[in-house]
């Protein structure tokens, strides 16, 4: 079972993803990286039919790039020969970079165009904002901001756990605790394996923290 | 050889044993009294098969020459048992006999002059139950006093579930009187004004005027918003006095 | 699992009111996934300068048609420099709905606003492809619509004063929400007058 769950705390967002891929009753490989960064701060986790998140994240993903490299304010300096483009400076909080809630309405927008057409892609997501958004979208285009998110069946075990657990000023340290909490829930009631899990720490700030938990701290 | 859309494939016909009557039948119970309501139509599709149908019948002890002369307007005694039934009515008019033997055997060869609302209802649940795999199709209300002489109801599903309950509307219009009776009669979402919505108006018995006045209202917003209901409205009340019961007219369209 | 009916996905229930110089349109704030909630904080009620409309439906389309309103009535302010009136807008609703006869929006909408010229309060409903029903009295939608026409019917009254308006839809929504098992987990409630419209949030059953 794939695992999307996201949570805000006080200053970061942290969203969290299982590795296994699983195929029928088969895992096929413990390595799975079931989110993407869209840009520097924002990332978006997808789940659902294993063709379709790929090409889905990567087609959001380069649409998002295009619509900044477009836009973006043009270099007042001109490229020197050395210089690669990505070492030219280009202010992040410039008007032309897309924040999440425009990422969000793109990424649901393109879902309800898929609905209707010959086959819609079935994913469903979270995007996450290091500067404190976090939006749940289906494979219908249904969008909701929310301060935890969870898809699949695992909303079934971890959603009650957040409804009881969640604060609104949480810090780093408590928001991972109760990431932990939801998946030992899961691990201990859902009859397939989770896995090791993927942790993204975005705040607004800084570039986001990636790390991982694996199964053995998990049953610790 | 065959033609048309259905191609080489044979039509299927299969006898269906039920049909849906529609009305609805409503029951609220007082603190020294019970009601129980019924619309008098009886419709299949859009068709109505008659305007004055009768869903109620108040099983009721044979009634003296003098209760007769003291109470003239009085269908039954104080311990009659009012048993309304609704959705398809052959049913309905089925289960209601089968009551009935059950009823007046149970006098007889217990020598009571009555049956309790409690004993009555567990036998009804033992009608419906009965025919669990090929169950009455009906909504079933039954109303009386209880052992202390306080206003009973108890509803059943159509596979004899039951419960004994203050008010209950069964039937194609349940949907929509429902919510008015828990609002209305168990005040849900009322509250006292100037708690800021921390004080829940309590709950208390309505008089049996309050309670008409509910019924009447009920039956006329239903009869506005479906087409099942409408033609007729047939009141019953049982109080200590008896059983008696009233007619009002509700729209034909 | 896979056949469902879209418009009971999500669940939830849109009502709208006239009363003397006023309208009221109120939701509930329940967005869920067949018996699953996800959200309560979803409001089913947009505004469109002084017209407000609520969706019902699937949460989908809802928000795809709230958002191409925007856009319409954006156009609309931009081509005639005025604001856009209650019956117009009906009129705009059911011809975007009626765009897409053959595949529509699963969502029935719910106007309710004052006409500026006449003060008449204005409500009207539609079906998924856009026919109107403009009635004199209440609208209602969604998946207690049953609940809420035997509600509106029994405790509607016309010409209502703006707070004696505010009990009835409010009650009108609250009961019908608590017989329907998709609907609830909040309620918001707007009173629209001439010179004010007041946004009030209800305290509910959260079950």
């Amino acid at each position: 079972m794939d695992l999307l769950l996201g949570i805000k705390t006080e200053n970061e967002v942290i969203l969290a993803t299982s590795k296994n891929f699983a195929r029928g009753i088969s895992i096929m490989n413990h390595k799975d990286k079931k989110y993407i960064n869209i840009s520097d701060n924002i990332v978006m986790g997808i789940s659902g039919e294993s063709g379709d998140t790929t090409q889905f994240a990567e087609y959001i993903k380069a649409n998002i790039q295009l619509y900044e490299n477009r836009y973006s304010s043009i270099p007042t300096i001109s490229l020197k020969e050395q210089e690669t483009e990505t070492t030219t400076s280009r202010s992040k909080d410039h008007l032309n970079t897309l924040s999440t809630k425009n990422v969000a309405n793109f990424v649901r927008q393109e879902l309800a165009k898929s609905l209707r057409s010959r086959k819609p892609y079935q994913v469903n997501v979270i995007i996450a904002g290091g500067e404190g958004s976090l939006y749940m979208i289906d494979y219908l285009g249904t969008m909701v901001e929310q301060p935890y998110v969870v898809q699949g069946y695992a909303a079934f075990y971890a959603l009650s756990l957040l409804d009881h657990h969640y604060r609104v000023n949480l810090t780093e340290e408590d928001g991972l605790e109760l990431v932990k909490k939801c998946i030992k829930e899961i691990n201990l009631r859902v009859p397939a394996a989770i896995g090791d899990v993927d942790i993204v720490i975005l705040s607004p700030d800084q570039v986001g923290k990636e790390l991982l938990l694996t199964e053995k701290e998990l049953r610790a | 050889m065959m033609t048309g859309q259905h191609g080489s494939q044979p039509i299927q016909h299969q006898f269906n044993p039920y049909s849906d009557n529609g009305g609805t039948l409503l029951g609220i119970a007082g603190e020294d009294f019970a009601i129980l309501a019924s619309d008098t139509r009886q419709s299949v599709d859009y068709s109505i098969n008659t305007r004055l149908s009768h869903k109620i019948k108040a099983i009721s002890p044979s009634l003296t020459a003098e209760f007769k002369a003291q109470n003239p307007k009085m269908i039954g005694t104080k311990n009659s048992i009012l048993f309304g039934t609704n959705g398809f009515s052959a049913d309905g008019d089925a289960l209601t006999r089968q009551f009935e033997e059950n009823w007046k055997w149970y006098v007889h060869d217990q020598n009571k002059s009555a049956m309790s609302m409690q004993s009555a209802a567990r036998n009804v649940q033992h009608l419906l139950y009965g025919k669990r795999f090929f169950p009455y199709y009906v909504h079933t209300i039954i109303c009386g006093l209880d052992e202390e002489g306080k206003g009973c109801l108890y509803s059943f599903d159509p596979v004899g579930s039951y419960e004994r309950e203050q008010c209950r509307v069964g039937g194609a219009g349940a949907s929509l009187i429902m919510p008015f009776l828990d609002n209305q009669v168990n005040f849900k979402n009322q509250y006292i004004p100037g708690t800021n919505s921390t004080e829940r108006r309590k709950v208390d018995y309505l008089s049996l005027d309050e309670c008409l006045k509910l019924v009447k209202d009920a039956f006329t917003s239903v009869t506005e918003r479906h087409i099942t209901v409408g033609d007729g409205l047939e009141i019953f009340i049982i109080d200590k006095n008896g059983v008696r019961c009233e007619y009002h007219d509700l729209k034909k369209d | 699992m896979s056949q469902q009916d879209p418009s009971t996905i999500n669940g939830g229930i849109v009502v709208a009111m006239t009363g003397k110089d006023c309208v009221a349109i109120a939701c509930d704030l329940r967005l869920g996934s067949q018996s699953l909630g996800v959200a309560n904080n979803f409001e089913k009620i947009y505004q469109y300068g002084k017209v407000f409309i609520g969706f019902t439906g699937l949460a989908t389309d809802a928000l795809t048609l709230s958002s191409d309103l925007k856009y319409k009535h954006n156009l609309y302010k931009l081509k005639e420099n005025r604001g856009i009136q209650p019956e117009v807008f009906a009129n705009l609703i059911s011809s975007t709905l009626y765009e897409k006869r053959f595949g529509p929006y699963f969502s029935t909408p719910v106007v309710a606003g004052l006409n500026e010229k006449t003060g008449e309060p204005y409500v009207a409903g539609f079906d998924c492809i856009g026919c109107i029903d403009a009635a004199r009295d209440f609208i209602v939608a969604g998946t207690a619509s049953d609940q809420l026409f035997g509600m509106c019917e029994a405790l509607y009254e016309p010409n209502l004063e703006p707070e004696d308006l505010f009990e009835t839809i409010s009650q009108a929504l609250l009961n019908a929400a608590d017989r329907d098992a998709i609907s609830g987990w909040g309620a918001a409630v707007y009173m629209i007058t001439k010179d004010k419209v007041t946004k009030t949030y209800l305290k509910t059953r959260q079950d």
